[in-house]
């Protein structure tokens, strides 16, 4: 059965006293004509949203206020006599009575407005013959599609077909909120963190006073109250992520790391029931939040982190920018170990941010890092992508951290068009990032020389410049201590790859990015920092 | 006016770039080639200003501009056909006090090297007087360091400016109609915002909004005339949103949901899926189970489209946006150090080429719409928003075959017989702006019933440079929204009636670009 055959008995108890089921057999509950509904609710662009206000005390209070949300909807749905699925990151599914649609709804959306501010919450109700809910969509009707594009949703896949079918209502739920029309005049001041809402308070706990709407102040309040709270492990502000505490001493740069699981959507359309469900959504989330834990103590990052989304597979970072690779590797070793088995994969993006850029542009950054290295796993197996990650240090206030840089495009003497170019923030495969950093590692002052020098000379005709990186390695200590070939080495560092007879590809900013942020101490920090 | 400007290098000349790779200063470059930005010149013109001042004070005022009035000059970016420019220098800074090296204080420095030309233009949206033109070639003559490390002995170049003919600055406007296709190319990188903020990062995006164009043609004409009445205030004329796009024959739109491709894929297979989501969710409310298959006939995941779709095919237009990332400081006129606060961050954008539809309802009107370039958004006279026009050509606007096609399909998809109306499938190719007077149900009239939609939320506000006032902030429709809708009318009169409402735009502020759309397939 696909849902939990007693709490479903319950239910339908509920309505209808009189009502018995031989067994619980799928013969059984096919004889079962009496309609429930199944209730699904979403807050649409989840992430948008906790990101909306340029303040770190709202954005930690979104992203706090979508969990309280979640909680308090399973205390509802459940006060209703609802069986819930799940409450989780925004999205819900529970199946309750008919005739407590009404009642649910009010009360969901009465909650949801006083604890999420600001934000739209997406509810819809789909009711189906119990036989259906427990043995899968069926097929009503003589169709068949005429299109490769149109599916019946009555296959294999009972429970994810019922999925699909909750989310194209659900869909069309969103629909009719999107259309809702709202206008603030010029006359009136707009909010100072969102820029999206009326200005209505003025806010006075910063330098200069702000003023703000309603919905960025109860977010503020929010957080402020959170990270005021003794039990709160994360930073009270951008500031203290850092490995120093002496202000003095403290780097003006800042680390983010986004993780997101591989084809996940392969893994629920796999999903037999709701106890498989819900066992392996449990498993991705508790594998995501016990990695957490475990970096957060090894690494000591107790009021130096601030983990915004945190929720099923994804899991956004904000943490000093000298621990990032450290960090990284633990987390990713701890999340491969737990996503492995359940035969999934993840992305990763490793972001190096300025503290003065606002907070706000975060996550598009790193969801375009992440989206780089997305792209390069599924080109190269998109039935099955391995683990990548893309890594940008962003240096001024550039909010492109996915970036092409031509060293050189000349034509030769044979008229051969040649170029020699780098894709910042190109995504490469996790296990090489991983040893690319462990062999910097072991000598960061004689590999920064090296490549250094090895920069000075890209914008020269590939040949040349090839020649020369050959000389810079003949006198380079690393080099000799690694003990290959020079071929190999300019290949495993990718100095300069033949991608084919007219392009050339290399590494050479983005391997110089990398032992900065190996060297990132707040001492040296200060004298290189523009 | 266009003017012509040539500088040539006499000593090496280095204009700092932003983002030095390896080196300790390198020339600035935008896509591999180096280039003078128009702020540098501009700033140094400005610089020797003061020895004109007591002769010229009115006419420099009005060529640079004050506190209180924009300049007339815009100068552009200088490029040059020269190969092998580059000249790399080594230095080492010197004690002030025991006269030797500093310790770890050698740089080096990747510099144009003398004998180099560069040429540019400089425009101006009105004539330069005689005494103006008189102070401007003054000051290119007085003009004879720029960028940086003067005082080491970089930077000596020669300034030449000269009049380019009038014949150059206006667009041939033969062949005329209500619907004509535009077509520009970004002569300089955009910066155009949401709203004028308070901030030192600025962001563009990457098109140019109706409203923006709008205000661009608006700045050129007289607001005293009848037609500049009739073209901006009572909104006769339809200034669209400019997307980028890689041709001149067509123009694009933001990609629309129901276009899918496979994830993260390099092929770009387009499956149109438009009649196949209306046909499930037809279906579904008449009790079927059906849903939009997750995978491709090949088994790899689809996704939706992003970026810029052709019009006509609705192919994904491979124009490549380059983003334009630079930092200017205001330097002090009398301390010759920058200016506390004064330092901006520019994210612009730089498309090759832009193009959309602007609708009137008079042809006329477009006589005056015949200026061959336009400056565009913020920081106009500092080197952005510069944009020539390529192209302004009539076009046709497609309704029944789109139609026909797309009814046929839907009609294979929808088995039962029950579906005899006239689909009509709708694409905002802009945002739609409903307001309070109009409702989306009737959007295309009474006898149109909306059947099913395809929402995208956006917000939309700008900046009122004629009142210096921020514009409504308004949550709307956003572009890339689909709307069906079926009707008992012929195929002639739906027509009729979609040619119109073409011309009109729909819902509010259609002048502005909002609500232009295009018919489905």
């Amino acid at each position: 059965m696909l849902f939990n055959n007693k709490a479903i008995e319950k239910l339908l108890k509920e309505d209808n006293p009189d009502f018995k089921i031989q067994d619980y057999s799928s013969s059984s509950w096919n004889t079962v004509e009496q309609k429930l509904s199944i209730m699904s609710y979403d807050v649409p662009s989840i992430k948008k949203y906790i990101f909306a206000s340029n303040d770190f005390k709202a954005i930690v209070g979104a992203s706090k206020a979508l969990d309280k949300f979640d909680s308090t909807a399973k205390k509802v749905l459940e006060a209703e006599g609802a069986h819930v699925i799940i409450t989780a990151g925004g999205t819900g599914l529970a199946i309750c009575r008919i005739s407590n649609k009404e009642k649910i709804e009010e009360k969901l959306k009465k909650s949801f407005t006083e604890n999420v501010p600001g934000a739209k919450l997406i509810i819809s109700f789909v009711d189906l013959p119990t036989k259906e809910i427990m043995n899968g969509l069926q097929d009503l009707c003589d169709y068949s599609p005429q299109s490769e594009l149109i599916e019946k949703l009555n296959t294999q896949n009972k429970f994810s077909d019922l999925f699909q079918f909750l989310s194209v209502k659900l869909r069309e739920n969103r629909n009719y909120a999107l259309s809702e029309y709202s206008v603030i005049p010029p006359e009136i001041k707009r909010c100072e963190f969102c820029n999206q809402e009326p200005a209505t308070i003025k806010l006075s706990s910063y330098e200069e006073e702000v003023e703000i709407c309603e919905y960025c102040y109860k977010k503020h309040e929010l957080g402020r109250k959170f990270i005021e709270n003794n039990d709160n492990r994360m930073a009270s502000g951008i500031d203290d992520i850092d490995i120093e505490t002496n202000p003095s001493r403290k780097t003006k740069w800042y680390g983010v790391i986004y993780i997101d699981g591989n084809n996940l959507g392969q893994l629920y359309s796999r999903i037999k029931d709701e106890e498989d469900y819900k066992k392996k959504s449990e498993k991705i989330d508790y594998t995501v939040k016990n990695s957490l834990n475990k970096i957060i103590s090894e690494f000591s990052l107790e009021k130096k982190y601030l983990a915004p989304i945190l929720g099923g597979d994804d899991l956004l970072l904000f943490l000093p920018a000298a621990l990032a690779f450290d960090v990284f590797n633990k987390l990713s070793s701890e999340i491969e170990k737990g996503f492995k088995e359940l035969g999934i994969g993840f992305c990763a993006s490793i972001a190096i941010i300025p503290k003065k850029l606002p907070i706000k542009f975060v996550f598009d950054i790193s969801s375009i890092l992440l989206k780089s290295a997305k792209k390069e796993a599924y080109k190269e197996n998109p039935i099955n992508p391995g683990n990548y990650i893309a890594f940008r240090t962003l240096y001024g206030n550039t909010l492109d951290p996915v970036n092409e840089i031509i060293y050189f495009s000349d034509s030769d003497i044979l008229n051969n068009q040649l170029t020699v170019k780098e894709i910042l923030g190109k995504g490469i495969k996790l296990e090489e990032f991983k040893k690319i950093i462990e062999e910097l590692k072991k000598d960061k002052k004689d590999y920064t020389q090296l490549f250094q020098k090895t920069l000075s000379c890209i914008r020269d005709h590939p040949v040349v410049a090839k020649l020369n990186i050959l000389y810079f390695l003949k006198r380079s200590k690393a080099f000799e201590n690694l003990q290959l070939t020079p071929k190999d080495f300019i290949e495993k560092f990718q100095l300069l790859k033949t991608v084919n007879n007219e392009l050339y590809e290399t590494r050479i900013q983005t391997l110089l990015d990398i032992l900065k942020t190996l060297n990132l101490k707040s001492e040296e920090m200060h004298e290189k920092v523009r | 006016m266009i003017i012509e400007i040539r500088v040539k290098t006499k000593s090496p000349l280095v204009i700092a770039s932003s983002s030095s790779l390896g080196l300790s200063k390198e020339h600035v470059e935008i896509g591999g080639k180096p280039i003078i930005p128009g702020s540098a010149i501009k700033g140094a013109l400005r610089e020797h200003s003061n020895m004109l001042v007591h002769k010229y004070e009115a006419e420099l005022n009005s060529l640079f501009g004050t506190a209180q009035n924009i300049g007339k000059l815009y100068f552009t970016k200088l490029k040059t056909s020269d190969e092998r420019v580059y000249i790399e220098k080594h230095h080492n800074s010197i004690d002030k006090k025991t006269r030797i090296a500093i310790d770890k204080k050698l740089f080096n420095v990747r510099a144009i090297k003398p004998g180099v030309e560069f040429t540019g233009k400089i425009y101006s949206k009105k004539d330069l007087t005689n005494r103006e033109m008189e102070a401007l070639k003054l000051l290119a003559k007085l003009t004879v360091k720029l960028g940086a490390m003067k005082s080491r002995g970089y930077g000596f170049v020669d300034i030449e400016v000269k009049e380019k003919p009038k014949s150059e600055e206006s667009i041939d406007l033969e062949n005329l109609s209500n619907v004509m296709l535009i077509s520009v190319e970004p002569i300089e990188p955009l910066m155009i915002t949401s709203t004028k903020v308070k901030s030192y990062l600025y962001n563009s995006f990457n098109y140019i909004p109706g409203n923006v164009l709008r205000g661009a043609y608006a700045s050129l004409l007289n607001p005293n005339k009848q037609e500049f009445k009739e073209i901006f205030l009572k909104e006769m004329v339809k200034f669209p949103n400019l997307y980028p796009s890689t041709k001149t024959s067509y123009y694009t739109l933001p990609a629309t949901d129901f276009l899918l491709t496979e994830k993260y894929s390099a092929d770009f297979t387009i499956y149109n899926a438009l009649a196949e989501m209306v046909a499930v969710s037809l279906l579904n409310h008449k009790g079927y189970r059906l849903s939009i298959r997750a995978k491709s006939p090949e088994g790899k995941r689809l996704d939706r489209v992003s970026g810029w779709i052709k019009s006509d095919s609705f192919e994904i237009d491979q124009s490549k946006i380059k983003k334009h990332f630079s930092a200017q400081v205001a330097l002090d006129n009398k301390l010759r150090s920058a200016k506390d606060g004064a330092l901006r961050t520019y994210n612009a954008s730089n498309p090759s080429q832009l193009s959309g539809v602007i609708r009137t309802e008079d042809i006329n009107h477009l006589e005056l719409l015949k200026q061959k370039w336009l400056t565009l958004g913020g920081s106009k006279t500092r080197g952005y928003g510069l944009v020539e026009i390529k192209s302004f050509t009539p076009m046709n606007f497609e309704v029944k075959k789109r139609i026909a096609e797309f009814n046929k399909k839907l009609k294979s998809l929808l088995a039962p017989e029950e579906f005899n109306s006239t689909f009509v499938p709708i694409i905002m190719r802009s945002d739609l702006i409903i307001g309070n007077a109009f409702c989306i149900e009737s959007l295309l009239g009474k006898t149109y019933k909306l059947e099913y939609m395809q929402l995208r939320s956006a917000q939309t506000s700008g900046w009122n440079t004629a009142s210096n006032s921020p514009k409504c902030f308004q949550n709307v429709i956003g572009a890339g929204s689909v709307l069906v809708y079926s009707t008992d009318k012929t195929p002639d009169d739906i027509e009729k009636d979609l040619k119109e409402l073409y011309i009109k735009g729909l819902g509010r502020f259609t002048g502005s670009g909002f609500g232009e759309f295009i018919v489905g397939k």
